[in-house]
């Protein structure tokens, strides 16, 4: 029995090493205006959208994608999620109201793609305060 | 004994998203232990090589950040003139009565200028693990995951921290280990009551009461690269490092838990005694005061906190 265990999970181990054990699933996010990433339905999309900036697929983008905890608590990467569907993980309510949530405005680095997405970059919460109270930096 | 007073950081409570994760994170990765949990759900971390019943307490909530610092003070009656010299600086002391927290007695705290909660106790129970006291091996259970030996320290971000400035070194007795001091004004202060480079920090900031980084340390600049090696394998956030801090000489890594509450393990950093004087660093210079190798700040340095 331990000896099929340890070939199983050679077997696995081989099937990952080339793409098999998991069938994943790859969608398009689109950034509006800026570009597209493809992304897995295990993967972030920030995450997928910070690998597509690295290869320079963001070409409509003149600036570095807002990009903080990637875990839901910051709220740097505040979208509007357009069109498409899409699993989450938690994110912090300080960022994300209820009502935010209900509109499809979420954390980016939060979300996972159950299908293709169009989003739009939305500012966060805390730098929109910071700019209605004009602070030192 | 010449250190009397508030001895070191004694707990922090955070706020997390996620606590079975949360629990993962810092017991299998950062590398506590669980001590228990409260009634209420929230769980008590401590690292083996920590005495005290704990140092690390999680909170589920539904926004990320911080709860409160609790710093021990050497004896009880500490707690009494730190309440008279607190309220006589003009903020209300309210009181947290004993086992509010497993294994921790009577506590007193307020809220500072920067919108931060303090709390000061004397008494905590010992929990296992802990440091062997007799013919002491270097470890009683082995050390796991990054290593951490203790919660260090704190960088939180608030407004009015020249009043925190002020409240920290004429009540509380610390010591301004470093600063940096902006064209516009005082952006960053380390604050130390001990021999330590910092037990507490603050960073301007226009929202009250947010949240940088809870920092643990490690024994050595190798294990700083074994946690880097972790936070790969594991698939853990990183926000900056392996590198050095110009401010306190520590060699870093910045990281997120998975609520995304920044992280830092470190090690090294000087030795801070009371009569040194202020390191000070300017606006042309604070990139290396925070990176040493980058020499610049990050764009996340400022802006993510929670």
């Amino acid at each position: 029995m331990k000896e099929s265990g340890a070939q199983a999970n050679a077997v696995d181990r081989h099937a990952d090493a080339i793409g098999l054990a998991h069938a994943v699933s790859r969608y398009t996010v689109t950034l509006e205006g800026h570009g597209f990433a493809p992304c897995g339905d295990a993967e972030r999309v920030l995450e997928a959208l910070e690998r597509a900036q690295g290869f320079g697929r963001l070409k409509g983008m003149n600036f570095r994608l807002p990009k903080g905890c990637r875990r839901g608590g910051c709220g740097v990467c505040r979208v509007r999620v357009l069109e498409g569907d899409y699993r989450q993980a938690p994110m912090s309510r300080s960022h994300i109201s209820e009502a935010d949530e209900a509109e499809g405005v979420v954390l980016c680095c939060s979300i996972y793609p159950l299908t293709d997405l169009l989003l739009r970059l939305e500012s966060p919460k805390s730098l929109r305060a910071k700019n209605a109270q004009s602070t030192r930096f | 004994m010449a250190h009397t007073g508030i001895l070191r950081p004694g707990f922090i409570q955070l706020r997390v998203l996620d606590m079975p994760a949360a629990i993962e994170h810092y017991t299998k990765r950062i590398g506590l232990h669980q001590v228990t949990e409260g009634r209420d759900g929230r769980v008590y971390l401590k690292s083996a090589d920590e005495f005290d019943h704990h140092s690390f307490v999680l909170r589920r909530a539904e926004s990320a950040g911080v709860d409160l610092m609790a710093f021990k003070v050497r004896e009880d009656i500490d707690l009494d003139m730190f309440e008279k010299r607190v309220t006589e600086y003009g903020y209300a002391v309210d009181h947290v009565p004993p086992g509010e927290q497993p294994g921790i007695g009577r506590r007193i705290g307020w809220t500072l200028a920067s919108g931060h909660r303090i709390e000061l106790f004397h008494h905590a129970d010992f929990s296992e693990p802990m440091p062997l006291i007799h013919n002491p091996d270097v470890w009683s259970v082995e050390p796991h995951g990054m290593r951490a030996r203790r919660f260090d320290h704190a960088l939180l971000y608030g407004p009015n921290i020249e009043e925190n400035l002020d409240f920290f070194e004429k009540v509380l007795d610390f010591k301004c280990a470093e600063r940096v001091d902006m064209e516009n004004g005082l952006l960053a202060i380390w604050l130390t009551a001990g021999m330590k480079a910092h037990d507490i920090a603050f960073v301007n900031h226009p929202e009250p009461g947010k949240f940088h980084h809870a920092a643990f340390e490690l024994e050595s600049w190798n294990d700083v690269g074994h946690a880097a090696d972790i936070m790969t394998r594991f698939d853990i956030s990183i926000d900056i490092g392996p590198t050095r801090h110009g401010i306190t000489r520590g060699q870093t890594i910045y990281f997120f838990d998975p609520s995304g509450n920044r992280n830092e393990v470190f090690s090294g950093g000087y030795t801070y005694y009371p009569d040194n004087p202020t390191r000070t660093w300017d606006e042309a210079h604070v990139g290396k005061g925070i990176f040493y190798y980058e020499r610049e700040l990050n764009d996340a340095f400022l802006s993510v906190v929670t």
